[in-house]
């Protein structure tokens, strides 16, 4: 099928190929050799298979990263002990996209658009992480977290200090910077067992609306204050969270790179754990984020001022999960519901007014779920599955409305199912580095995304690599 | 066959085919079993263990190793009992490995891959001794002190607070540490010493807790003022003849093996095995040790305790044998 409108499908293609190529890159995870060297535990002590923690590994961090054997402060370590890791993946991957948007002579912009599937493999790098946690002083830890993609640019992706334990009491523990939120343990997207493209992060956390503005994902770290607190052995955790509006972006920016808004998003997440004799430890949740997004901003000469969002629109993503355990198998099911207002939904600046909106626009509303599988047969062997899927309630426009990406709205459009399954094995348990031989396959398939035709958009991921750590 | 389910199996065939080295490395193996039939993963060598088919140290060698000391209770013949809880040799050994292994190591003699970093080293389990105990000195602890131990861990060196792990995992793990000692196969179990309820605190019972102190002469440890600084100081060692140092009572640290006034009268009456405190059972009565607590609580000088208050409003003054305070 081709198209007479190139500009739009050129912005159709390149919007998607982003979304895609976001997916392309593994996700740097973490596992921290320098804890396990700062108190000679390997690396299982705190990691059921890492990076994914156990409840040891929850408490511990809970706890600011202190044993609570009055030699937490860095004081009685060795002069020479650095609170450094570093890691990395090298890696053998293979992307499938069925339908992409290409020139019908290649390199000739004039030329017509058609659709056709594309297939790139070979071997590449993850990014890499610096992960430098720890203690400064007893009961005040800290993380500074340089990234970088596979490219070499740098971002910082943690970087906050914790007040810990504050007046003695574990209920209370203030972080200030930027960080993780508390989202249910097994999943985490900074500790998960998956690194593929298409389905190795969680596509629910960072859903949006094909045609909107929201930029925001569970999974990013954000910028603010978190209060915490926690029982004893960790079974009962809660967090709250003021944060800036601008998915955690430095220099008043957005994912977007747009200005973002003076405005704060709140997150609360609360979850209790349950032993069950026999079967393991359970836990359930609940969790809760609402926040603004600016739709336009100031400018200057027609070029956007940072820190001038404008128009905030609101959107909050709500969700209970349980954490269920039977024996060597884990089970964590999320249960996941957003909603972005009509203006972020449809792009739409606040400043035009119910008369700029689209015809018919409203909120767009989706519910999603993951469920994931997790068997580890020992601290050197898991093998781990995930099935997730997401659904529109409601589309921000009427059926056969087009979107300004040139997309046909349809009841599933964006309906997205997304399919991970791979194996970990762990050659070396140590406490001065980690190595795990990583293979994995993904698929998500997106209804009604692809360019031209609105037929659904399938992407398939084979990953293998050495994931390690030191 | 349409394209995707091509894919699909072109994947699928690289993932088994790219998982091959695990296959020829082999699975990941266990720590030994305490005597039983040897792993076809293994092979004892002269200058140490073949590991076929594994790479790392976490993959022990079997009982019949030529650094194996001793067989202690085979796995499973290995149980404990703590309240309602059984302890399940078997699931031990998993928790071990995941938890155990880097400083007490896999024969469970404290050389761990760690052990040459830790000071103080870790616990040698085959030699069946240990300091935090309710039975008299020499015996075996009961699975509760063990419990409690792991509950507790010990303040001021590598061995964390287990208190994170289920108590049903704690038990697991005292199943099987007991493989690796004959003791645990060969003694009688020790019941628990009786300890009577605490007397008042006085500042009579303090005195005479000092009085017992010098006595006992518990400065030449401690020193006279309970600073860990007494004339011996320097020269104790525990049973692997590496150098201990006396507990500092003026840091107010947590002791090691519970820090409540019972805690320490037992420490007393039945000895800190493993390490240069005795047993003072036999030297003193039950009212005696429990002055000595009275008066040891009052060297704590950064803790505001009922003994401290007590020698505070009594004026309470103490000087040594030469006349100094």
């Amino acid at each position: 099928m081709t198209v007479s409108i190139r500009t739009k499908s050129a912005a159709v293609s390149f919007s998607v190929l982003v979304l895609l190529l976001c997916f392309f890159c593994p996700e740097p995870a973490h596992a921290i050799p320098a804890l396990a060297r700062k108190y000679g535990l390997p690396c299982s002590a705190c990691h059921e298979a890492w990076p994914k923690l156990n409840n040891f590994g929850i408490t511990f961090r809970d706890n600011g990263y202190q044993l609570g054997n009055e030699r937490d402060s860095p004081i009685y370590q060795n002069n020479s002990y650095f609170p450094i890791t570093f890691r990395m993946t090298p890696n053998w991957h293979l992307e499938k996209t069925n339908r992409v948007a290409v020139d019908t002579v290649p390199g000739d912009a004039t030329s017509a658009l058609i659709e056709q599937g594309t297939t790139s493999h070979g071997f590449d790098l993850s990014g890499l992480d610096i992960l430098t946690i720890g203690t400064l002083y007893r009961n005040i830890s800290f993380a500074l977290v340089p990234s970088a993609d596979e490219t070499g640019a740098f971002h910082f992706e943690s970087v906050w200090v914790r007040v810990d334990n504050i007046l003695g009491s574990r209920w209370a523990n203030v972080k200030f910077g930027k960080h993780e939120l508390d989202v249910p343990e097994p999943l985490s997207e900074k500790r998960s067992l998956s690194l593929s493209g298409a389905s190795g992060g969680y596509n629910l956390y960072h859903f949006d609306p094909i045609g909107g503005t929201d930029e925001f994902g569970l999974g990013d770290n954000q910028i603010g204050v978190e209060l915490t607190g926690h029982s004893r052995n960790s079974y009962t955790r809660y967090a709250v969270d003021v944060l800036s509006s601008n998915s955690g972006n430095v220099d008043f920016l957005d994912n977007n790179g747009l200005p973002a808004a003076n405005t704060y998003d709140v997150y609360l997440h609360f979850s209790q754990g349950v032993l069950i004799p026999k079967l393991g430890l359970q836990r359930f949740g609940v969790l809760m984020y609402d926040g603004r997004r600016a739709t336009y901003s100031l400018t200057s000469g027609g070029v956007p001022i940072p820190g001038t969002g404008q128009g905030t629109a609101p959107f909050y993503r709500v969700g209970a999960y349980a954490s269920i355990y039977l024996g060597k198998l884990n089970y964590a099911g999320l249960f996941y519901r957003g909603d972005d207002d009509k203006y972020l939904a449809t792009a739409t600046p606040k400043n035009l007014g119910p008369a700029g909106l689209p015809a018919g626009a409203r909120n767009a509303i989706w519910n999603g779920a993951i469920n994931e599988f997790d068997w580890t047969q020992n601290p050197q062997f898991v093998i781990f599955g995930r099935y997730e899927l997401i659904r529109m309630s409601q589309q921000a426009l009427p059926d056969g409305a087009v979107n300004v990406l040139g997309i046909t709205s349809t009841p599933q459009l964006g309906d997205t199912d997304g399919f991970a399954i791979g194996y970990r094995w762990y050659p070396i348990m140590f406490s001065r580095a980690g190595l795990a031989w990583h293979n994995e396959y993904s698929r998500a398939r997106i209804r009604n995304a692809s360019p031209l035709s609105g037929q659904d958009l399938i992407n398939q991921s084979v990953f293998v690599g050495l994931d390690f750590d030191f | 066959m349409r394209s995707e389910y091509r894919f699909l199996s072109l994947a699928s065939a690289m993932i088994l085919l790219v998982s091959a080295p695990m296959t020829l490395l082999g699975l990941p193996g266990n720590p030994p079993d305490g005597g039983q039939a040897s792993s076809a993963n293994s092979k004892p060598t002269a200058g140490g263990t073949e590991h076929q088919g594994v790479m790392s140290d976490y993959y022990v060698p079997n009982s019949t190793h030529p650094a194996w000391k001793g067989a202690g209770l085979p796995i499973t013949q290995s149980s404990s009992k703590v309240g309602n809880l059984v302890g399940n040799a078997v699931r031990g050994r998993e928790h071990y490995r995941r938890f155990c292994i880097g400083c007490h190591g896999p024969l469970g003699n404290g050389e761990g891959e760690n052990a040459q970093w830790i000071d103080p080293k870790p616990r040698d389990f085959t030699e069946g001794t240990f300091r935090c105990r309710s039975t008299p000195t020499g015996e075996l602890p009961t699975d509760q002190d063990l419990f409690n131990t792991l509950e507790r861990g010990f303040v001021t060196t590598n061995m964390p607070s287990w208190f994170a792990i289920s108590d049903q995992d704690k038990v697991d793990l005292i199943a099987y540490i007991k493989i690796f000692s004959a003791k645990w196969k060969n003694t009688q179990r020790a019941a628990p010493i009786a300890i009577p309820p605490e007397t008042p605190i006085t500042a009579d019972s303090i005195k005479r807790g000092h009085d017992n102190f010098e006595k006992m002469q518990c400065f030449k440890c401690h020193g006279q003022e309970g600073h860990g600084d007494g004339t011996s100081a320097s020269t104790l060692t525990n049973s692997k003849d590496q150098p201990i140092r006396p507990y500092d009572f003026t840091t107010g640290e947590r002791f090691k093996c519970g820090s409540t006034n019972t805690d320490i009268y037992r420490d007393f009456m039945t000895g800190l095995d493993g390490s240069p405190m005795p047993s003072f059972a036999d030297q003193l009565k039950p009212d005696e040790a429990w002055d000595l607590v009275h008066y040891l609580r009052t060297l704590m000088v950064h803790v505001n305790s009922p003994e401290r208050r007590v020698m505070i409003e009594n004026h309470l003054q103490f000087t040594d044998d030469s006349g100094q305070e």
